[in-house]
């Protein structure tokens, strides 16, 4: 019963990027998607309140801060950007009203509705985007969080203006008048619209942002609302976020649920305690609490976005070594990580990608289709094992793991048992750190292995893979590989506007570095909840905003 | 008294600001730094933050311009947990609710030990006696999250007495679980003490001598005994404040309180310099004052200890 | 005053009074004191019950504390002779899950965790653990405080000010603030945590050493081996130190439990001993987090945990009637 919910999610998902691949095909002047779609409307929609747990406070509600998402859930229903994605994971149109695409798929123009306002009633305007995208190009410091957004897009000159040997206004980004936006690309991007209906990309009024200085996005009055909901509550040491109907949102009719009460509860146990009290009507269920409740006819369960796996520091005597990375990923027994101890809805990983990240406009899910690697075998560890035996003098190996998440330890504990058993010889130390001095570790490449998460921010592999690129900052690892560069860079210009040539590279680029053992894919997240039947549309897609309450719908 | 008391003052004013210097020291060793995505930044995006919080120079300079804004009030910004945001404002805003849990608890619980350890030590080896042994014993020798745990299940969840989680809009119903779990610690100990004082004081010449001139049993009890025990009783207050402070962080986690012992422990988690300062640094005057306060009301009640000391 | 408050004085009486006043040695008259005490020889029984259990359990168990068997997780306790009543017998909603999982040749005595390591194995580790950080931070303390205190109270005038105003400011830093501090700088791991927590745990003990040296070394007998020419080291290690044992050794019994307790909620906290060791603290935040699921993970180390804290609150308090009767609290 699990799986076929998992797997209808799934298929909705792949339906929701064929649906978005079909939009990057030149169409003229089409709006995409429908929003006339939705159905009955709810004028009194005051009356009905939705009541979320969630396990952290608000960071921030500076678009271009908050990097958790709790914030970006939050901002992203209190400030719209030109798209939004529906409960079914289809893009939908926000602020805009509708967009044309040059033939060569490197200008987009985009047109806002008429009677967009902000709360201090001044219309949101072309002007507003661009404002918010240039700062976002020009960020330093606590800002620059989201700058590869930028990046990813392509948007024309980005390199030059980040790197600010460009003004910002020769950013590829004008708005020629109130109502008109046009972006200008250095090369196709197929996930264009999925990376603007994201946080970051939201628009900014430039005069409010100005007054407000250090302060914006601090509280509730340092931010303006132009979204569906604004901030009704939010008290600076409490533990409960207040949002209210926006009755000046353009699509207010549509809007169901007029009350989102947001509490902060850190404690699972207390969560689900807090559901079966009626007191929230959703919460996320983590461990043990996966398996108890299973056959509750409220649990649903759904891949997480993240794929935790062994980072290897390859620059290391031994760990340069391809068999002894191959020993490490043949010795661990994923099925039974998954099934007896996790036992949360996660599912073994096999390569370097999630499944559920996105598919081709065939509906062929990148990640399966990718080659799958290091089934568990004991013989084959043996084997790779033997002969880094002979190549390397490495026999004692340190995993750092982050001591904020239980399920880490356990994985780890797991890891070292499994490959202290098999790998003969072979000493296996773990570390917990807090999570903070694990990244230090990496970007300082003071480590061995560390256990590493990566969710994707877009729906693209690209968001993935391009970490193993040479030259990418984050590419802790230190691995470079001119085929696998090669491949990517390829991808991204010669073969962008190329469906198919673009999706064989992007394969081949998973397949080199998943081989190649850089690092050993464990298991990808699952995420189980408990949601009360009458609540209807209350998603929770694998990248970017996790739910846009607008499309939430109350019996 | 006076030179005593001003004395005492001044020892603490200094003593917190060894204190600070102290703080502010250990946590210039403390590893990783405070920003948020680091994943996602370049090292010259990590020193651009560096230099805009001012976290490049020399930590002795450092240490005066913070104390420098501290005294006007400035505690600096948070680096992560809720970004840019006036600690100040974060800190105080949840003082409150912890200080309130805090005294509730404490109050709570030295009544209620009072009245069990009077009791047990009136009524010896009768039940009344044997049940607070019980639950002295069990009070300090189980973990304030256990007594969280149990609460919580039983009186939240099953029968709904009280709200399962603090909810600000009845602050008073919603303290009343996490008020009882920080209690039982009090409750024990002080029942223990005041059982053991109360019998000894009973046993003394001095009882003996106001028992043979003839004074009925309560009046004895009430003025010789009991005024006699309660000196003694604030000895133990002390600890029993440490206790409470270690206990409202765990409290505080398992009832999503928002105060200053979850955020504390929050900040630790996420290397919030400025936050685990100005908490760490909190948490050392409310001490301090407390030690200063119960130093002073002793002095008050018992003359001998004010000589001695002066 | 009436008469029944009265009664004739009998041979009983006197016997009484003789054994009171009996030529009995220090030691000898402390023991019987102990003796009397219900409470504290129960609880002697309790501590020696326990240490032995920490130090032969796991060497008799076929399981070590750090063996994963995840294909075993989470089996509920079993215990051979008591599965029979219907107890400990590996069912779980009246499912006998070693049935299920093919296990029944082994035994569990109190389940295994989320990654199939023995529960009753690992608890026993932990208790090692957890008497081992508690009482190496403990005899650190003992050793610094008593030389701080005798110090200091020795020599009285500036050295004393000096001294006096440090602990002062040291004592004025809570305790708990401090400790989470150093374990922060520092990585939680066995020797850390012993580090932080004898870095304020010493200050007590010196405070008492002190008052009591204050109270001996104006008496007559420091007197006269002073004038004798005994040097002032011989003085407070052969005079005055036999004299405040007593005092040590009760300070040093009730700042053991202490150190468990500290210890156990750093764990709580996360910055507790790094897996796969175990404590009684990082046993009960593991468990605490599975404790609406299976209950049983959290009861047996918590179980451990007070029945180890009560021994040791009641012997130390029976150890304190016994030796200083006048001494009411440390």
């Amino acid at each position: 019963m699990g799986t076929k919910k998992v797997l209808s999610i799934l298929i909705a998902g792949i339906m929701a990027f064929s649906s978005l691949s079909g939009c990057g095909t030149p169409s003229p002047s089409g709006s995409s998607g429908s929003a006339s779609g939705n159905t009955q409307t709810s004028s009194a929609g005051g009356a009905k309140t939705l009541n979320l747990a969630v396990p952290t406070a608000v960071m921030s509600l500076d678009p271009l801060i908050a990097g958790d998402s709790v914030s970006m859930d939050i901002i992203s229903n209190i400030d719209e950007g030109l798209f939004v994605v529906d409960a079914d994971g289809n893009i939908q149109p926000g602020l805009c009203k509708n967009y044309e695409v040059s033939k060569d798929q490197l200008t987009y123009t985009f047109h806002l509705r008429d009677g967009i306002t902000w709360n201090n009633g001044e219309p949101v305007t072309a002007q507003d985007f661009v404002y918010a995208w240039q700062r976002n190009a020009t960020a330093t410091g606590d800002l620059s969080a989201f700058q590869y957004q930028i990046e990813m897009a392509a948007i024309k000159n980005q390199a030059e203006v980040i790197s600010k040997k460009l003004p910002v206004d020769k950013l590829g980004v004008k708005a020629p008048d109130n109502k008109t936006i046009q972006l200008e690309l250095e090369h196709p991007v197929p996930f264009l619209l999925n990376l603007l209906a994201f946080t970051p990309w939201v628009p900014v009024n430039q005069a409010f942002l100005e007054s407000q200085g250090d302060k914006f996005g601090v509280t509730k009055d340092n931010i303006l609302y132009n979204g569906p909901y604004y901030i009704s509550n939010y008290e600076v040491g409490g533990n409960t976020i207040t949002l209210t109907k926006n009755p000046k949102y353009w699509d207010a009719d549509k809007v169901d649920v007029g009350t989102v009460i947001i509490q902060v509860i850190s404690d699972t146990q207390q969560a689900v305690m807090s559901y079966k009290n009626n007191t929230v009507d959703n919460v996320e269920l983590t461990g043990d609490l996966v398996s108890q409740n299973s056959s509750d006819p409220e649990f649903s369960s759904v891949l997480g976005p993240y794929n935790y796996y062994l980072l290897f520091n390859t620059k290391i005597a031994g760990l340069d070594n391809k068999d002894f990375r191959q020993a490490i990923a043949y010795a661990i027994d994923r099925k039974s990580l998954c099934s007896n101890v996790l036992n949360n809805g996660s599912v073994p990983a096999y390569n370097m990608t999630m499944k559920g990240l996105c598919s081709n406009s065939g509906g062929k899910d990148f990640t399966e289709a990718s080659g799958q690697y290091f089934e568990y075998n004991p013989q084959k560890a043996k084997e790779s094992w033997a002969k880094a035996k002979a190549e390397t003098k490495l026999r004692e190996v340190t995993i750092v793991y982050d001591q904020e998440k239980d399920f880490a330890a356990n994985t780890c504990t797991f890891i070292k048992s499994a490959l202290e058993s098999t790998l003969d010889g072979l000493t296996v130390n773990i570390e917990a750190t807090p999570k903070k001095n694990r990244l230090q570790k990496e970007a300082d490449h003071n480590y061995q292995i560390c256990l590493h998460a990566w969710g994707p921010d877009y729906s693209d592999p690209t968001a993935i893979l391009a970490m193993y690129k040479s030259n990418h900052p984050s590419n802790y690892s230190q691995w470079n590989n001119k085929e696998f560069d090669t491949l990517y860079d390829k991808a991204n210009s010669a073969d962008a506007g190329n469906e198919a040539a673009r999706w064989q590279d992007l394969i081949q680029c998973n397949n080199i570095c998943t081989e190649q053992a850089v690092c050993v894919p464990i298991f990808q997240t699952g995420f189980a909840q408990l949601t009360r039947k009458t609540v209807s549309g209350l998603s929770n897609h694998l990248t970017g905003v996790k739910c846009f309450y607008k499309f939430v719908k109350i019996k | 008294m006076k030179k005593y008391v001003l004395k005492r003052a001044a020892i603490s004013v200094i003593t917190v600001f060894v204190i600070l210097f102290l703080l502010f020291m250990l946590l210039n060793l403390m590893p990783g730094s405070p920003f948020n995505n680091q994943e996602k930044l370049s090292p010259e995006q990590i020193q651009q933050m560096k230099e805009f919080y001012g976290l490049d120079k020399p930590v002795l300079q450092r240490f005066f311009i913070y104390l420098w804004n501290m005294l006007h009030g400035d505690f600096g910004v948070s680096y992560n947990i809720q970004v840019n945001m006036p600690i100040s404002d974060m800190v105080f805003s949840r003082l409150g609710v912890t200080l309130a849990i805090g005294l509730q608890a404490g109050i709570l619980g030295t009544l209620i030990g009072l009245m069990l350890g009077i009791v047990a030590a009136l009524h010896r080896r009768t039940v009344w006696d044997s049940l607070t042994t019980v639950i002295s014993v069990l009070g300090v020798s189980l973990p304030s999250f256990v007594f969280a745990l149990l609460l919580s299940y039983f009186l939240g969840f099953k029968y709904r007495l009280f709200p399962l989680l603090y909810n600000s809009a009845m602050p008073l119903v919603s303290t009343v679980l996490p008020t009882i779990a920080l209690s039982m610690f009090t409750i024990a100990s002080v029942a223990r003490y005041t059982r053991t004082e109360m019998i000894s004081v009973m046993a003394s010449d001095y009882m003996m001598l106001a028992e043979s001139k003839g004074l009925p049993r309560t009046k004895l009890i009430v003025s010789h005994v009991l005024r006699n025990t309660m000196i003694s009783v604030i000895t133990v207050l002390v600890p029993l404040l440490v206790n409470l402070m270690t206990g409202s962080l765990v409290v505080e986690k398992a009832f999503s309180v928002p105060g200053l012992g979850s955020l504390y422990i929050t900040a630790i988690q996420s290397n919030d310099y400025n936050v685990v300062l100005a908490i760490s640094f909190i948490y050392s005057v409310m001490f301090i004052a407390a030690m200063l306060l119960v130093d002073i009301l002793y002095g008050i009640i018992d003359p001998r200890i004010r000589l001695a000391k002066e | 005053m009436d008469d029944s408050k009265f009664c004739l004085c009998t041979k009983e009486h006197t016997e009484e009074a003789e054994k009171e006043y009996a030529n009995n040695s220090y030691a000898k008259e402390a023991l019987y004191h102990f003796v009397a005490n219900k409470g504290a020889v129960i609880s002697v029984f309790v501590i020696v019950i326990i240490i032995l259990l920490a130090i032969i359990a796991p060497i008799l168990s076929p399981y070590s504390y750090k063996d994963v068997q995840s294909q075993f997780s989470n089996l509920p306790p079993r215990i051979p002779g008591l599965e029979q009543l219907g107890v400990f017998n590996g069912c779980r909603d009246g499912v006998n899950v070693y049935a299920q999982k093919s296990a029944l040749n082994q035994y569990h005595f109190f389940g295994t965790d989320n990654l199939g390591r023995d529960i009753w194995t690992r608890v026993w580790c932990g208790t090692r653990i957890s008497l081992l950080i508690a009482g190496a931070a403990v005899l650190i303390d003992v050793f610094i405080g008593v030389i701080y205190g005798l110090v200091s109270g020795y020599f009285g005038g500036k050295t004393d000010i000096i001294m006096q105003r440090i602990t002062e400011v040291l004592s004025s830093l809570p305790q708990l603030v401090i400790v989470t501090l150093m374990l922060v700088v520092m990585k939680p791991g066995l020797t850390n945590i012993i580090i932080a927590l004898m870095i304020t745990g010493w200050i007590n003990m010196s405070r008492i050493v002190r008052a009591q040296v204050l109270k001996y070394k104006n008496q007559e007998f420091v007197l006269a081996a002073r004038t004798l020419g005994v040097s002032n080291r011989g003085i407070i290690f052969k005079e005055i130190l036999p004299n405040t044992l007593g005092q040590i050794i009760i300070t040093f019994m009730f700042s053991i439990p202490n150190a468990i307790f500290l210890e156990a909620f750093l764990a709580f906290v996360g910055l507790g001993v790094p897996a796969p060791i175990a404590s009684l603290g990082s046993m009960i935040n593991d468990g605490y987090k599975s404790a609406m699921t299976y209950p049983y993970m959290v009861m047996a180390p918590v179980v451990v945990l007070a029945l180890l804290m009560l021994g040791f609150n009641l012997f130390s308090d029976g150890l304190r009637d016994a030796i200083d009767p006048q001494m009411k609290q440390t």
